[in-house]
């Protein structure tokens, strides 16, 4: 029997589809009831305690946190390395962000435990970040120009590079910045995106997806210590099942997402609206692939070169990307 | 646990404990005994994430934004211009006061600015034009309250980024309550002058072409507000780059007008920091005591136990509104916003209450507590700017507005609609 | 010496809130007018506004303005007030240490991780930051002075004294503060703007 064991845990923005379908139900049911009881959680998400993201790892290290969920993009101000897992414009489906993600994983965990003192236990996906915009966008040449709502240095870089002009504002200011024209689109997950009613005041989509939004569920590696080694087995494996039905359950997600958004085909999971469509095509995919290849290779220069070799060796061969 | 947490609150308050200290000890001492974590350490990241929120930049913008237009003269004139134009109505100056109250509000984020200046404006002429000192001084106290309301607004401010609503919308949202509340106040001033001619004082006969004449004066605050708020529905500019708007406006509006000098500036500049300084050391303690408040489980297990008394939503609102009333005696009310929201908005969202609709009835709360006494802080500015007389005249001047305020309260919540209209209207 | 530092400070503070609205605007008119994006203006006000409210709680505790509910004190004898007005400055000072030890531990870290802002401009956080936490510290000091300068008074039997010092600010120096930095054209003003009836030590 294990030893009784109860975790604090921040967890993602309780406004996402998957923290009431996949993070509240784990941690209140599944974990407890795998241990036969002995390990229980308590959850709160990210905005009710109060962090806005970037202090994540830091929190964690400082064991101000037990268990937390972090976004990448977010805490990347004290580390490039954790933006290598979510290159934006690489990963055109979330298979392949999947794919990326897992070659990775290995390189980002090393990262986080010896940089970082925080142990990973699961990566977390969210649905593709795509373009909410007032007016319609046909091809990539139509965001020349435009404000565009972006979060996280990454994704700005792909947005100017793409011609249009990144604006930083926060997400409860969106929907009014949207409506008056503030800023012409904004970028966010297809699904969270819904969720938040942004078709109310954007009737167009430009399902181009600029990154994943991956994150991470870590735990404090002085607390890690702490823990029993029959604890930490547990924790490790139950972690992989939090993983694996977040990105199911994302996926599913993800394929929902564009029908409910036009109001056209099947909708399962969020709420049938009446937005117009477009999807990248033909040149205009090749165009997406040279940017995000600058990107990249930006990135890459910033990172420095232990850091782009890392990638190339797992996230760039999985892909069958090298960074010059 | 909660009890403890409650009485240490208001005993080291009472003690009169600097009221950032006392939220940040509390939790700080909570951190300390109630968990395994080391929650001290999130203070530094808590505190530097807060202070460098370009949300909370309006605040000073709009203190130093109102600093300037004083400065510059615009609100005496503006004073006249508006009291030369209500002054025929039964009370005289009375509307005045709160017709110029809601002008320099436009322009203004806070109640005590507002209070302090049209006090200034106004006194002088209570005695020449024979006016019953207790509602005279009611009128400028209450009137003053109206600077939270109508936006711009440094407690609407604060609210949006605690309950994480959206500044625009609880701007639009407070309008109609706003500007309601401006016609009742007068609509009362009218009532009483007519019920007891004695009370009105004599009304100053104006020309129609003295009237027009000062218009132009009413321009220079008419023109912030549309330029400070307009650009926000326009689609120029968020919340905090329309404050810097105004300040950069309302510097070009004292150059114009030649009041600009080092040593106004300074006055300026130490006035603001003063203001922010306070503002944000208590965000800054209450976001503190937030995250620990969370961390404990202390929220979760406060929205439970009060979801678990099963009262009706009215009934639970009810309770909340006299809690607001009581602690608002009692309490600087920027101070009571910061330390009880984080805990009132998830109670009142998990009831379904909308929070931008409990964002204003929490300002309308908070323009009760500026005028309860014993601690109301419009009372003792109006009662100073006087320097005379007793303390209880200006109490039983209010005293009206106060039943006002009340019926204020009783309306959005009968008629929510009130204050999601307007919102919900701008968004089709 | 401490006065002049905070006033430093305040002015500091309120030429870097004017300089950033100022470039606030001109981000915002190059966006509307040129369609430019200068960008950035969002988050470097954001460092101003940490930066000037650190460097601003020393003004506010020297013109005592920090919040202090009175209901109980205005009912105290002085000497009680006394007690009360140092137990006061006790626990602000136990909150402030601890806030400056942890604002330490931030710029401390974004050092040692050689952190940048998350955005387009790549702001390396401790230049920032350090600024922040020298204000932090600042205030600190100021906290630790005004104790040793209230316990010195109230060794030397001057009760009234304190008050002036650490006390809980009147109603009334509370409005002539609020209407001289307003300097409003009224000839009942209590005294020529800038004639300081404030305290002064
Ligand atoms: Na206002
Ligand atoms: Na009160």
């Amino acid at each position: 029997q294990l030893p009784a064991t109860h975790l604090r845990v921040v967890g993602g923005g309780s406004h996402n589809y998957t923290f009431s379908a996949v993070e509240q139900p784990f941690w209140r049911d599944t974990l407890p009831g795998a241990s036969g009881g002995r390990v229980t959680a308590e959850l709160v998400g990210l905005s009710e305690s109060g962090l806005k993201g970037p202090e994540v790892v830091r929190l964690l290290r400082a064991e101000a946190l037990d268990v937390a969920m972090g976004v990448f993009a977010f805490v990347s101000g004290d580390d490039a390395g954790f933006e290598g897992v979510d290159l934006p414009g690489m990963a055109p489906d979330i298979e392949t962000a999947h794919k990326m993600v897992r070659a990775y994983r290995p390189v980002l965990a090393a990262r986080m435990r010896e940089r970082h003192g925080v142990r990973l236990l699961a990566t977390v996906p969210y649905t593709a970040q795509v373009f909410f915009c007032r007016e319609p966008v046909t091809r990539l040449e139509d965001l020349k120009g435009r404000k565009v709502r972006t979060r996280g240095r990454n994704m700005s870089d792909f947005v100017s590079a793409l011609g249009a002009s990144p604006v930083t504002i926060a997400f409860a200011e969106v929907i009014p910045a949207l409506q008056t024209g503030v800023v012409d689109c904004a970028v966010s997950g297809i699904g969270s995106g819904n969720a938040a009613k942004w078709y109310d005041v954007a009737k167009h989509l430009y399902n181009l997806p600029t990154d994943w939004s991956i994150g991470f569920y870590a735990m404090s590696e002085a607390r890690w210590r702490e823990l029993e080694p029959a604890v930490q087995q547990f924790l490790q494996a139950q972690a992989q099942v939090l993983e694996n039905r977040l990105w199911d359950e994302t996926a599913r997600e993800n394929a929902y997402a564009l029908a409910c958004n036009t109001g056209q085909g099947e909708c399962r999971i969020h709420t049938p609206a009446d937005m117009q469509a477009r999807t990248p095509e033909g040149a205009d995919r090749e165009a997406v692939r040279a940017v995000a290849a600058k990107v990249a290779a930006a990135w890459g220069e910033r990172c420095g070169q232990e850091c782009k070799a890392a990638w190339n060796g797992s996230a760039g061969k999985a892909l069958g990307v090298t960074l010059p | 646990m909660l009890t403890l947490t409650l009485s240490m609150l208001l005993g080291l308050l009472a003690l009169s404990v600097t009221a950032a200290a006392t939220v940040g000890l509390l939790g700080l001492t909570l951190a300390e005994f109630h968990s395994p974590l080391s929650l001290a350490n999130a203070m530094g990241e808590l505190a530097w994430g807060t202070s460098a929120e370009f949300l909370l930049v309006a605040i000073p913008l709009y203190v130093l934004m109102g600093e300037l237009l004083v400065s510059s003269g615009v609100a005496g004139r503006m004073y006249g211009a508006v009291s030369k134009w209500v002054s025929w109505l039964p009370g005289g100056l009375l509307n005045a006061n709160i017709g110029a109250s809601a002008l320099f509000s436009a322009t203004s984020g806070s109640s005590v600015a507002t209070a302090a200046t049209i006090s200034t404006l106004a006194l002088p002429e209570q005695k020449k034009g024979g006016y019953h000192a207790p509602l005279f001084l009611g009128s400028i106290a209450a009137g003053g309250t109206l600077g939270i309301l109508l936006p711009p607004s440094i407690n609407m401010i604060v609210y949006a980024l605690i309950a994480n609503v959206s500044v625009p919308k609880l701007y639009l949202a407070a309008t109609l309550p706003g500007l309601l509340l401006t016609g009742l106040f007068m609509g009362l001033i009218v009532g009483i002058c007519l019920r007891r001619p004695s009370l009105a004082g004599q009304r100053p006969s104006v020309s129609w072409s003295e009237r027009i004449g000062v218009l132009p004066d009413l321009l220079p605050p008419l023109a912030i507000f549309v330029l400070v708020i307009g650009v926000i529905y326009g689609g120029i500019a968020t919340a905090s780059e329309s404050a810097a708007l105004g300040v950069v406006a309302a510097m070009l509006l004292c150059l114009w007008n030649g009041a600009l000098s080092w040593e106004m500036l300074g006055r300026a500049f130490e006035a603001t920091l003063r203001t922010t300084g306070m503002i944000i050391l208590i965000t800054l303690a209450a976001f503190f005591l937030n995250f620990v408040l969370s961390s404990i489980g202390l929220t979760t297990r406060l929205v439970s136990s009060v979801s678990a008394l099963d009262l009706p939503p009215l009934g639970m609102m009810l309770a909340i509104i006299l809690f607001y009333i009581i602690l608002g005696c009692f309490m600087d009310t920027l101070a009571m916003l910061v330390t009880t929201a984080p805990l009132t908005v998830p109670i009142v969202v998990s009831l379904g209450y909308d929070p931008v609709w409990f964002g204003v009835m929490l300002i309308v709360l908070c323009e009760m507590g500026q005028l309860t006494p014993p601690f109301g802080m419009n009372l003792f500015v109006v009662h100073s700017v006087r320097g005379e007389g007793r303390f209880m005249d200006v109490v039983v001047g209010v005293l009206p507005f106060l039943a006002v305020l009340l019926l204020m309260i009783v309306l959005l919540l009968a008629v929510p609609q009130l204050a999601l209209w307007l919102p919900g209207w701008m968004s089709k | 010496m401490l006065e002049r530092v905070a006033r430093g400070g305040a002015w500091i503070g309120g030429l870097g809130l004017l300089a950033a609205s100022w470039l606030i605007v001109i981000d915002l008119l190059a966006r509307k007018v040129l369609g430019l994006s200068l960008g950035g203006a969002d988050e470097i006000a954001g460092y101003v506004l940490a930066v000037s409210s650190a460097w601003a709680f020393p003004i506010t505790l020297l013109r005592r303005s920090h919040i202090r509910v009175d209901v109980v004190y205005t009912h105290m004898a002085p000497k009680a007030r006394v007690v009360l007005d140092c137990f006061a400055l006790i626990c602000l000072g136990v909150f402030v240490g601890t806030l400056t030890y942890h604002a330490w531990h931030v710029l401390a870290e974004s050092i040692a991780f050689r952190s940048v802002s998350n955005t387009p401009l790549q702001i390396p956080q401790w230049i920032p930051q350090s600024l922040w936490f020298a204000g932090y510290a600042f205030f600190l000091l100021t906290v630790v002075v005004l104790g040793a300068c209230a316990l010195a008074r109230v060794t030397a039997g001057r009760w009234q004294a304190v008050g002036a010092l650490i006390g809980i600010h009147s109603v009334e120096e509370e409005i002539v503060a609020e209407t001289q930095s307003a300097g409003t054209p009224i000839d009942t003003s209590p005294a020529a703007p800038g004639a300081a009836a404030r305290p002064q030590r």
